[in-house]
């Protein structure tokens, strides 16, 4: 009884969150990640006005909460979201997730996270209910949240602007037709959205001497994914009621648990309410529209063979002569972007948003850190087959699962195996020693991780060729028909997401010689974001784009270390990853992509003889005169 | 200003300028062109049947015509008006009212709520635009609160339906509105669109199924692979149809 | 379009670089924090450090079991007081902290990073990324101890120059940043670095001189590796022991929070070892996850269940700061509430006021920094006074203090090394020290057996000020042993 307060406060805080990213994403089809980050930033605003600039704190809520929240979220809707609405999943994931990272920086950089601030008591005070103390803020919350629910219901069913925003997520075009504006539709929804997580990020902040912390805002969110799912990311009472289960499961597992049992499963709770609700609940109509899958022209045999043996030569050459410091970054991102070849693989020709590869990559290192010596033949076996075999279960697990919700719960898993396997596991202490097979010199090994990243991407260019790479196109592109075909669906994508976590172990052993030590900070579900993040602004359906990314990865740091450091901005890098998402909104097949198309343009011309135009043009005057 | 007062302005005019005008319009999707230089006119206060068949670019012509479709080259003029690069929802709300086949409603809205989206296209209060439909077709409203994508297909087009008249547009576009229902339906549907003619309604019809809308039309014209192949009275039409549909030696 | 694709990837892949072993384990951040404070007893929140971040409490093992009891006045005579350990002075060669050239030269460039006129050292620390300014500290302290060691004249004619490599929390660049300084500077002083068992790596290949704290046990293994407080696998036992003989109701009833981190859970480990093997018990022990900052389940838990004992070791500043608030809003007032890691600047405020921690226990390992000890200890007043003149608008923590003292053991080793200096012989110099306390900033510690000291102040916060209790007003108190954790 005494934890039915506290965990009615929780629900009411997770609510919140989650019904903002339910409004958005139902009028626009796009999955929010930044939603939290968004609420984070208007929190930090708030703190500015109330108790950096001393503005009276209900003055300083409206201008956070309806200014500055409405701008921003107008300003997001611009410049990002309305170039997404037809864009493929994974890059409206992408993209939002660069903003969360863009706005997580830019707070950073605007607020030193060295200092702790604290946001202005505003209804101080406490009585005492059923033997445990609850603040008058605590009730405050819950009216809020109250009024919320019920001014949301009345505006999407009574008013115009709120059925017409149901209407533009139901059928955009015909929404144009009647009169309705999508785009300034759109714009309000993004508007509302902003609104609701700053209101939501206010709250939280607000209570019980809570700190302004730029991370913890941002990942506090992810409990909102899961009420989020639970409503069928449409359904607001479901929502709701998401979300007080969710924050009651909380407090009672605290208050009830053996303490033993509540250690490991404490943080995950969310998490595996999360998962149990994606694969449990009938799932609504998804929102987004896909448009077709680019095709592109296929690589030979030989074109691969030849490049890939290129490429080692080149990585031996420039081992050569880099210097012991930069080799380290070179042999690393060539590591990591074998892991990056299993995200083309099953997200970028397969379609399967994938948000947990580098865990797959964390279980390669393991295993060839733990078994078999830690630098063997055997090791480097058993970090491609278990992760791969990990990989098949957890495909088969997910089988149903499409779009946002498969992202969602690879999501998950990764989260869980952060906290139930990585914080335990690895090692005395949370780090593992991992060898290096046959070779063991920095230059050597080098050439070692290229050529594997070269036999990957061979053989991960040959499946495209072959005919699972066309069944995989096939699945990709639409599943019923293929259903309808009598095709084996669920072997192609079980053999997909196996072959990619296989791939993505392998580099993780690599990464893991390469570094001689992994913690469990390399493996992070963020870092699997990240990953997409990046193999999508490389090109997501071209291994070109794994080897740009790779590349990259590889060189740049080197650069950053003079243009960071000389410029004195120690976060350059995070704001401009925002950036980068930004330019991906408006080309989402990545800069190979990009590259890809210039190509064909160039050789459609010169192929081509007079210009189609003209042709058409003689013949219609000879219809015409005939 | 919208095109019902642009369109008593310009009875002032000696010559008023056609609902719908498109000259030498080539456009498309992507590098794939569709039409491949088409004009047409379409005077007002008449009804225009455009038929073909499938793949002969009459869709796109609609859609060049609401909005949906830029021109590469070539004039989209809309009551006297250039409106190549204007955007569908301010050529609707400007009086343009567009339905096409298949997908007239919002599916997860109620019929209610349907209408209510629908008072965007024009000055209409809800109230005034409820009268209306529910006046011409009473099944809708016994209906209201039901969710459009459980109508039936014919309740279903009655709705859709609704946006010809019920925000009282000044130019209609119908792209086959007769698809997948029974003809008894489909001819009391065109009933309505002899009824709207009559009270001054311009309406540009597409069909493929010709006999039905050539009863009705004013002028009528056929595509064939992104041209016109015949323009003129109905009946003179009529005869050039086989042609058109099956291809003919020339 | 393309350029700002090709950019964009550019920064992307720094940032990835930069981020990996990023935000998603800040907990590892706090555990820093903790680390940093020092195995030992003492871990003092991070009041400059990141919020939120979970506890690292790598601050693991306090002292050696080895520093022979009482040790007191280093240098010029020690008396072997027990446990009135005075704070040492002295104990460094001859008069000044400089020393001059000899009259035949100073050999010029005896080893790497060493000229006739200058020996650079190293600093590797997590000072940009995702955490700006995480242990800034760390190079901070140790700057200023080299200036104030310049003004001085330097030693053997050679002035004392800092190369400062930023990790931004990556292991990578940890590791390419030992790897480039290597072959650059002599050794390595005062560095902070959550991620320096990446470091560590390069270490093993090359026998360099690293004096400062170790945030692992890779590094701390490392041959090369020294500090005023190492980083081991225990705790020390004394104010287990006071507590025990003051409170023996409360110590069969402890109640703890813990940051749901490898390194805070670990350093937790020694910790509750330690106070079993007193007798303690612990009834209650929660882990949490970075994300949450509020506790007031378990505090309503911890007050239903009876507790009468609340130790915290494993939490950041914060983190700390709301517990007591919740506490103090719950009404939840054990017998005894004690957290090394509460002597920071910002502590009382955060927490909501003097009246909410009033009567809190702060067991330290170092002498009061924060400036309380400046008239006892003047190596307390020379390092306010050097902070505040190179660098004012820093506020002073653990982590400078820290680097200082490590910066004057590594200074002390320089001078008994001769003029003629080598790596080798720096750490054949350090294998010599076998007390040293930077003139009472520290205990006296055996430095060359690489073990802690065991002890300690005992402070309470009364009145909203950070007053010693049984405790000598200058010095330590020297009883109990240290606990090894195996």
């Amino acid at each position: 009884m005494a934890y039915l307060p506290v965990g009615i406060v929780y629900g009411c805080l997770y609510a919140l969150t989650a019904i903002g990213l339910v409004v958005t994403y139902n009028t626009s089809g796009i999955f929010n990640f930044a939603h939290g980050a968004e609420g984070m930033f208007m929190a930090f605003l708030y703190w500015q006005l109330a108790v950096g600039w001393g503005v009276p704190w209900p003055i300083a809520m409206l201008i956070v909460l309806l200014v500055i929240g409405p701008l921003l979220g107008a300003g997001i809707e611009k410049v990002l979201m309305r170039h997404l609405y037809s864009a493929p999943l994974a890059v409206t994931l992408v993209v939002t997730l660069g903003l969360l990272l863009f706005l997580l920086y830019l707070a950073d950089a605007i607020w030193t996270p060295t200092i702790t601030r604290q946001p202005p008591d505003i209804v101080p005070g406490n009585f005492h209910l059923f033997g445990v103390s609850v603040t008058w803020y605590d009730v405050l919350v819950l009216a809020v949240s109250i009024a919320v629910a019920l001014l949301l219901t009345a505006f999407f069913r009574r008013t115009r602007a709120g059925i017409t925003m149901r209407a533009v997520v139901d059928d955009r075009e015909l929404a144009a037709r009647a009169g309705a504006s999508p785009t300034r539709t759109s714009q309000l929804s993004w508007m509302l959205g902003a609104f609701l997580a700053g209101l939501a990020g206010i709250m939280i902040v607000g209570g019980r001497l809570q700190q302004l912390d730029q991370l913890n805002l941002t990942i506090l969110v992810i409990y909102g994914y899961a009420a989020a799912v639970v409503g069928r990311l449409r359904n607001f009472r479901l929502t709701v009621a998401g979300a007080m289960l969710i924050g009651l499961l909380q407090a009672y597992a605290v208050g009830y648990l053996p303490v033993n049992l509540l250690t490991n499963l404490g943080p995950v709770i969310p998490i595996a309410v999360l998962f149990l609700a994606l694969l449990v609940i009938p799932h609504g109509r998804l929102a987004t529209a896909r448009f077709g899958a680019k095709t592109r022209r296929l690589t030979s045999l030989r074109t691969s063979l030849g490049t890939a043996v290129a490429f080692v030569v080149g990585a031996w050459l420039v081992a050569g002569f880099l210097t012991a410091g930069d080799l380290t970054y070179f042999g690393r991102g060539i590591a990591l972007g074998i892991v990056l070849l299993s995200l083309v693989l099953l997200t970028g020709y397969g379609g399967q948003v994938s948000a947990c590869q580098m865990t797959f990559a964390g279980l390669g290192a393991f295993f060839m850190g733990k078994l078999f010596g830690g630098d063997s033949v055997g090791g480097l076996i058993a970090a491609f087959i278990i992760p791969a075999a990990a990989g098949a279960v957890l495909a088969l697990i997910v089988l149903r699962l499409r779009g946002i919700y498969l992202a969602l719960a690879t999501l998950a898993f990764a989260y869980m195996m952060d906290n139930l396997f990585f914080n335990k596991e690895l090692g005395v202490g949370g780090i593992l020693q991992v060898g290096r097979f046959a070779v063991h010199s920095e230059q050597a090994f080098v050439v070692e991780i290229a050529v594997v990243f070269g036999a990957c991407a061979v053989a991960v260019l040959a499946l495209k060729r072959g005919e699972f790479g066309r069944r995989l196109a096939a699945v990709n592109d639409s599943e019923v028909a293929c259903a309808a075909l009598g095709m084996n669906i669920t072997g192609t994508k079980v053999v997909a997401f196996t072959l990619a976590a296989g791939i993505a172990g392998l580099g993780g052993a690599l990464y893991g010689g390469w570094q001689h030590v992994v913690s469990p900070n390399d493996f992070g579900f963020l870092l699997s974001l990240t990953a997409l993040l990046i193999i999508a602004i490389g090109g997501l359906d071209t291994v070109a784009g794994a080897f740009l990314a790779a590349l990259f990865l590889a060189l740049t740091p080197v650069i950053q270390q003079h243009i960071g450091d000389s410029l004195g901005i120690p976060n350059l890098v995070g704001l401009l990853v925002g950036l980068g998402a930004v330019s991906l909104g408006r080309s989402p097949g990545g800069i190979a992509g990009s590259l890809s198309d210039a190509a064909e343009w160039l050789r459609a011309r010169r192929a081509a003889g007079p210009a189609l135009d003209e042709r058409r043009r003689e013949e219609v005057s000879v219809r015409v005169a005939s | 200003m919208s095109l019902a007062e642009a369109a008593s302005d310009a009875d002032l005019l000696d010559e008023p300028a056609p609902a719908i005008e498109l000259i030498d319009v080539r456009a498309g999707y992507g590098r794939v062109e569709v039409l491949h230089g088409i004009s047409l006119a379409v005077e007002r206060g008449t009804v225009f049947a455009l038929l073909g068949p499938n793949g002969a670019g009459k869709t796109t012509l609609l859609n060049t015509a609401c909005g949906f479709v830029r021109p590469t080259t070539g004039c989209v003029h809309v009551g006297g008006f250039h409106v190549n690069d204007v955007a569908p929802e301010v050529l609707a709300k400007a009086g343009v009212a567009s339905i096409t086949e298949g997908r007239g409603v919002f599916p997860n809205l109620t019929v209610s709520d349907n209408l209510r989206v629908f008072t965007h296209a024009g000055n209409e209060s809800y109230a005034g635009v409820q009268e209306r439909a529910f006046d011409r077709f009473p099944r809708l409203g016994e209906r209201r609160n039901q969710l459009a994508g459980t109508l039936s297909g014919g309740e279903r087009q009655m709705l859709a339906m609704c946006r010809a008249f019920a925000t009282e547009p000044a130019v209609l576009l119908i792209d086959e509105i007769s698809m997948g229902l029974a003809p008894m339906i489909v001819h009391g549907l065109y009933e309505v669109v002899g009824q709207l003619a009559a009270e001054g309604l311009t309406i540009l019809v597409v069909e493929q199924f010709a006999p039905v809308a050539l009863s009705v039309a004013d002028k009528a014209a056929v595509m064939r692979l992104g041209n016109i192949v015949a323009m003129g009275k109905p009946d003179d039409v009529a005869d050039s149809l086989s042609e058109a549909y099956l291809g003919a030696a020339s | 379009m393309r350029r700002s694709k090709l950019a964009a990837l550019a920064l992307v892949a720094i940032f990835l670089t930069a981020a990996c072993g990023l935000r998603a384990n800040k907990g590892d951040v706090r555990a820093a924090e903790k680390a940093a404070l020092g195995n030992g007893s003492t871990a003092f929140g991070a009041g400059a450090a990141s919020s939120s971040e979970e506890a690292a409490g790598a601050a693991g093992g306090a002292g050696a079991a080895g520093g022979a009891g009482a040790t007191s006045a280093g240098g010029a005579g020690g008396p072997g007081g027990a446990t009135a350990g005075a704070a040492s002075g002295g104990g460094q060669g001859g008069g000044g902290v400089g020393a001059a050239a000899p009259a035949g030269g100073n050999g010029g460039s005896t080893d790497v990073g060493v000229t006739g006129s200058t020996i650079t050292i190293g600093n590797v620390s997590d000072l940009g990324g995702p955490v700006p300014g995480l242990f800034q500290g760390g190079p901070y302290g140790t700057q200023a101890y080299l200036d104030y060691v310049n003004s001085q004249g330097g030693i053997y004619g050679r002035k004392l120059a800092l190369k400062t490599v930023d990790d931004q929390l990556d292991c990578s660049q940890n590791q390419a940043a030992y790897q480039n300084l290597v072959g650059q500077v002599f050794a390595f002083v005062g560095s902070w670095s959550l991620d320096d068992y990446c470091g560590a790596q390069v270490l093993a290949q090359h026998p360099v001189p690293a004096i400062q704290q170790s945030l692992s046990v890779d590094f701390q293994k490392l041959p090369g590796s020294y500090s005023i407080d190492p980083y081991n696998a225990g705790a020390i036992t004394g104010y287990f022991e006071y507590f025990k003989a003051k409170y023996p109701d409360a110590i069969g009833s402890v109640g703890t929070i813990v940051g749901n981190q490898p390194a805070a859970v670990q350093s937790w480990k020694y910790f509750k070892a330690t106070m079993e093997s007193l007798g303690y018990k612990v009834q209650y022990e929660d882990d949490f996850p970075p994300a949450q900052t509020n506790f007031t389940a378990d505090v309503v838990r911890m007050k239903s269940q009876g507790i009468k004992m609340v130790f915290i070791i494993a939490v950041n500043a914060p983190d700390l700061a709301i517990f007591s608030q919740e506490s103090y809003q719950q009404g939840f007032k054990p017998e005894v509430f004690a957290a090394p890691i509460g002597y920071f600047g910002s502590y009382i405020s955060e927490a909501g006021g003097p009246q909410v921690v009033e009567g809190q226990w702060i067991p330290v390992v170092q002498a009061q920094f924060l400036g309380e000890d400046a008239p006892n200890v003047p190596e307390i007043a020379l390092f306010d006074q050097w902070m505040k003149k190179d660098f004012s608008s820093f506020p002073i923590d653990q982590f400078s203090n820290a680097s200082w003292a490590n910066a004057a053991l590594f200074v002390e080793a320089l001078k008994r090394a001769g003029p003629q200096v080598t790596r080798a012989k720096l750490l054949a110099a350090l294998a010599q020290i076998h007390s040293f306390s930077d003139n009472g900033t520290f205990p006296d510690t055996d430095v060359a057996s690489k073990k802690n000291s065991i002890c300690y102040m005992l402070l309470q916060i009364k009145g909203g000020k950070y007053v010693k209790v049984d405790t000598p007003p200058k010095g330590f108190r020297c009883d109990g042993t240290y606990h090894n954790v195996s």
